[in-house]
């Protein structure tokens, strides 16, 4: 009698299954490919009397998955894994967030997941949309390697600025363990790398926010501004708090089909408690420390096929006003056939200044050739 | 005194509501045109992408999510023409605009028969795009909106109809001009750079029979343009046909090798001078065409 029941239950779910499975079909998500490969040589190991080139390296530099689909009409789910080189490294959740587009008061969005904070203008990019192959030192050194991406639960709000000026902001609450800039004090007090990237299990919740404005100038071209404020708990043993403040900017000129003009930039104010040496009692008290770094970027498309630009860099340390980094890059890319396919070739020299130590200089120069499969869509402006 | 102030304030709001134009936003000029030939002065019309602009690429600019935000509708081609559309639908949070696809029923030319891939450069997997070109398909495209402004505002629904009468008054009276004037020119063969006049050749009997562009979005290549000047003089084509937006550089080497004309043609309102309406428009493209043939 069960065994009758059975089957008829498993008849009727099978049945009722078939055209669930079949709806599915028309519901797969999107899903695109995009490895970026790169060659590279540097001098940077050289004595400074024997500047030699290095034999160029080619690698894997990442392979982005990604995988996009909305889940119901009222939000949408964007997954990116990722993984570096050819060999043993990890494949890595790069983003994995859903959106919630519609359905919320006041036309609200919510996101909810791991991801690129909108913090500045870059730190949401993904590389292959960079028109640069590096990272910006100012970035670089502030925010980390994979920059501000971390757990979290965003909103933002378009404000109510008339019909020409689009005003939006954004507030995030962020684990707060995402940075990894390297501080060699803290790395003796935790014995590991980082900051918030710290192995106490202990949770400090970081907040970012960011207000964009975007306003077109005339029918060829447009500028955006924006200004974004980041706290967090940098040091989790002695609890010091940093502040970061950032304003920027991007530029756009496009009088025809196959001609550009870009113009962008980024500054970035930081500011930290930090414990200070030992006074003349052997006591030790906080201090604030006050840095910041910046990035200029120019880029001009001159042909369907044909891109030239430059970059400068000027950044101090996270943790110090005198050590500081500067660098210059011009770059060229090349789309022979679609934005699908793009070789990029990018000279670099960069010059570490260090307190009280010698001035280190590296020239690099790399080639990079950027791939994409599937619809992965198109980056706003 | 308060009654009155009261009376006042209901007569001034029912005024400013009655007064209230349904606002819509199209992604072409085109759409923008014929939308307010329907809408008269009950609609407030803009649009997204420039006559002079290649709609198939277009930047994602927010300042066009906050043209979407306050409208009712967003008029569009459809076929994937738009493939940027959803991003800035998405972004202008607009949980009541209704979008509008105009090629519901229009007779598609160009519907791939296979899966459709990259290898095959852009195509559209639902077929050509290109069809307001043929000015019988702008009848399926007003009522479209017709219909559509209708569901927005039932009120004005005589009003919209007389108005796209008379449109499509003006519409025939035109196309029996176009049609005289190319009539003479029924089989004549030309090469376009991209497939955007594949309804436009095949309402005025022309065909073509080459693109510049070995396969769609794809940038010419030299071994493409020596196969097409041998096509083009074996074929005898005397006309290559250029969108506004596209470099002459490549064509006019083609036609010159072919020895063809290289003509500018126009794919939407405002593209080129004298193209300020979709009358204009096709004026443009036919006296261009017929010009061609003539001076060869």
């Amino acid at each position: 009698m069960i065994t009758n029941r059975l089957k008829a239950f498993t008849l009727v779910f099978v049945c009722a299954c078939i055209p669930i499975l079949n709806a599915q079909t028309s519901l797969n998500p999107e899903i695109s490919v995009l490895p970026r490969f790169r060659l590279e040589s540097d001098d940077g190991g050289q004595l400074p009397a024997r500047r030699i080139f290095s034999r160029p390296e080619f690698r894997i530099e990442e392979f982005e998955l990604a995988i996009q689909s909305y889940i119901n009409p009222y939000a949408r789910a964007d997954v990116f894994l990722a993984k570096a080189g050819a060999g043993d490294e990890p494949i890595e959740i790069e983003e994995a967030y859903a959106t919630f587009l519609r359905g919320l008061p006041i036309g609200l969005n919510v996101r909810i997941g791991k991801y690129l904070a909108d913090f500045g203008k870059l730190n949401m990019l993904h590389p292959h949309a960079w028109p640069f192959l590096s990272k910006p030192l100012s970035l670089e050194r502030f925010l980390g390697e994979e920059g501000i991406n971390d757990l979290g639960i965003s909103a933002s709000v378009l404000l109510p600025t008339g019909d020409v000026l689009y005003t939006r902001l954004t507030i995030d609450v962020l684990r707060g363990n995402s940075i990894s800039t390297i501080d060699p004090a803290a790395d003796l007090r935790s014995g590991g790398p980082g900051l918030s990237d710290t192995l106490s299990s202990e949770i400090f919740y970081a907040n970012s926010g960011r207000l964009m404005m975007f306003l077109p100038l005339s029918e060829n071209s447009d500028l955006e501004i924006g200004v974004s404020g980041l706290t967090g708990i940098h040091d989790p043993y002695a609890k010091l708090r940093f502040y970061y403040s950032n304003i920027d900017f991007k530029y756009k000129w496009k009088p025809s089909a196959y001609t550009s003009f870009v113009l962008q930039g980024e500054g970035l104010f930081n500011s930290r408690e930090m414990i200070a040496g030992p006074d003349a009692r052997g006591g030790r008290s906080l201090q604030n420390l006050s840095s910041g770094g910046f990035y200029l970027s120019g880029d001009l498309q001159f042909s369907k096929i044909f891109s030239i630009g430059a970059r400068y860099d000027w950044s101090q340390s996270p943790y110090s006003t005198t050590d500081k980094a500067e660098g210059g890059a011009v770059f060229i890319g090349f789309y022979p056939v679609e934005e699908t396919a793009a070789f990029r070739l990018q000279y670099q020299h960069t010059r570490w200044m260090p307190p009280g130590g010698e001035t280190r200089a590296v020239n690099s120069i790399a080639l990079q050739f950027i791939f994409s499969m599937g619809p992965h869509k198109a980056h706003p402006f | 005194m308060k009654k009155l102030m009261l009376t006042l304030t209901i007569l001034l709001g029912l005024a400013a509501a009655g007064e209230a134009k349904i606002k819509v936003v199209t992604s072409l000029s085109d759409l923008a045109e014929f939308t307010k030939a329907v809408g008269g002065d009950k609609v407030e019309v803009d649009f997204l992408v420039r006559g002079s602009q290649n709609p198939h690429y277009i930047e994602i600019k927010p300042s066009y999510m906050l043209k979407l935000k306050s409208a009712n509708l967003f008029v569009t081609i459809g076929m994937q023409l738009e493939i940027w559309a959803p991003q800035i639908i998405d972004g202008s949070r607009n949980p009541n605009l209704i979008v509008v696809d105009c090629s519901k029923n229009v007779k598609k030319l160009e519907v791939p028969s296979v899966k459709v891939d990259a290898s095959m450069g852009d195509v559209h997997p639902f077929g050509n795009p290109h069809y307001w070109l043929d000015p019988e398909n702008v009848k399926a495209i007003l009522q479209e909106i017709l219909d559509n402004l209708v569901k927005v505002s039932p009120a004005d629904a005589e009003y919209f109809k007389s108005n796209l009468k008379a449109y499509m008054k003006k519409l025939d009276a035109k196309m029996a001009e176009w049609m005289l004037l190319m009539s003479p020119l029924k089989g004549t063969k030309l090469v376009t750079y991209h497939t955007s006049f594949s309804y436009f050749v095949e309402r005025f009997g022309l065909s073509v029979v080459g693109y510049v562009e070995p396969k769609p979005g794809i940038p010419p290549t030299p071994s493409h343009s020596t196969e097409l000047i041998q096509l083009m003089r074996s074929s005898g084509v005397k006309i290559v046909g250029l969108e506004q937006y596209y470099e002459d550089n490549t064509p006019g080497q083609i036609a010159i090798a072919a020895g063809a004309r290289l003509i500018r043609l126009c794919t939407s309102v405002g593209g080129m001078d004298g193209t300020g309406d979709y009358f204009q428009l096709i004026d443009h493209n036919v006296r261009a065409i017929v010009s061609a043939v003539k001076g060869s």
